[in-house]
């Protein structure tokens, strides 16, 4: 039983299905992460992370506050991770007016 | 709607969402050793206990990793416009991390996409006691036990090659290993003695216009016979997907160049050049490149 869920599988061999074990369990909590926050909470912990002086921090902060977070700030980190790159990016692009 | 240009929004999403795929993947290995391996009830060993689970919770996913995310040697040769023997020459060298299963080589695509970024060497690649020899020389030092002809030959090399000819030549300086160590053992890494500090951990001090973030990874040189007893007193394990730790193996006589307690800039410069990080490459390749008309300037 993982995350409440029973997950079944056979595998060839005993070692092969202790690891199979493994990454299951480790889908299934990165999975729970990635469902519990939204995109806006851990773009703001990620964009702690940077110190002070970064080059790419000012740069950044605009991306994030001015068309980013905007967008996707309400959404679950899971559905962003999960949807096409091109598709978010027509989604900034509908919301901003074009890209220039 | 204020804002920035398109670059710099898919670069900045980019990046964000490819840090929580990281983050998850840690949270993940770190809450998955918890289960399945409790942690104990004397207090005294916990942080024993949990940095040797999370160690063996590693080494069992990485291998499942290491293999999905690799590629047979031929088929990154094939990637790499290199012929198979060419391939095949660097990963016997150590140039190329890779592992074997089952009698055939698989190499991580993280390798194959770094090496796409470098130059193709031009000519035989230089033996590692020549590539340190010219590295030596480049820092500004006299190479030690070098004859006065092949110092001369060394010179001229400096003197006329192009600078990714050369950058490309050196690769045989050293075997690279991508190794796990528990995040509480890097700072003790960093400080150990026989670490030779480069790459992002070294950049700033050898004067590249990069800041590594935070101290999460590590990259250095060691002696060949240094290893055994690194892996024993940093609790490392080898690991590619989710190493955070790049190690340079190096011959016991060879004599790294330091400058301000890392790597001299050359070095630095080289490693940063052949990281396979875009930003890295461009100030790595500066720093060797400045280096380079340093020494053609004296």
């Amino acid at each position: 039983m993982v995350d409440g869920r029973r997950y079944t599988a056979t595998l060839p061999t005993e070692a092969g299905a202790h690891l199979w074990e493994i990454v299951t369990q480790a889908a299934a909590v990165g999975f729970r992460r990635a469902a519990s926050v939204t995109f806006g909470a851990y773009a703001a912990g990620w964009f702690a992370g940077f110190i002070d002086d970064a080059p790419d921090r000012a740069r950044f902060e605009t991306e994030l506050e001015h068309r980013l977070v905007p967008v996707f700030g309400e959404l679950p980190l899971l559905e962003v991770l999960e949807a096409d790159r091109n598709e978010l990016y027509g989604q900034v692009m509908g919301r901003c007016g074009g890209w220039g | 709607m204020g804002g920035g240009d398109d670059g710099a929004t898919r670069e900045c999403l980019h990046r964000v969402l490819e840090d929580a795929v990281g983050d998850l993947r840690a949270e993940a290995l770190a809450a998955v050793a918890q289960i399945r391996h409790p942690r104990p009830d004397h207090p005294g060993c916990v942080n024993r206990h949990v940095k040797g689970t999370v160690q063996e919770t590693v080494r069992e996913v990485a291998s499942v990793q290491d293999l999905r995310d690799s590629v047979a040697a031929d088929v990154a040769a094939e990637r790499l416009g290199r012929s198979p023997h060419e391939v095949r020459r660097l990963l016997r060298a150590g140039q190329v991390c890779a592992h074997r299963r089952a009698g055939r080589w698989f190499v991580p695509v993280s390798e194959v996409r770094r090496l796409q970024r470098l130059p193709l060497p031009v000519g035989r690649p230089f033996s590692p006691g020549s590539a340190w020899a010219l590295l030596t020389m480049l820092a500004g030092d006299e190479p030690a036990e070098l004859s006065a002809p092949r110092r001369s030959q060394l010179r001229r090399h400096l003197l006329d090659a192009d600078s990714e000819e050369l950058a490309a030549r050196l690769g045989r300086r050293a075997r690279r290993r991508f190794l796990y160590a528990h995040p509480s053992m890097l700072q003790s890494l960093a400080a150990d003695p026989q670490v030779v500090l480069t790459g992002l951990a070294a950049a700033e001090r050898a004067g590249a216009h990069l800041v590594a973030t935070d101290d999460s990874e590590l990259e250095g040189y060691v002696a060949e016979g240094y290893i055994s007893t690194l892996y024993a007193d940093h609790g490392l394990v080898d690991a590619d997907e989710v190493a955070n730790v790049v190690v340079h193996v190096v011959d016991d006589a060879v004599e790294i160049p330091v400058r301000r307690g890392v790597a001299a800039a050359p070095v630095v410069g080289l490693d940063l050049w052949e990281s396979g990080d875009a930003r890295a490459c461009e100030e790595g390749q500066r720093l060797f490149v400045e280096a380079l008309e340093a020494f053609r300037r004296r």
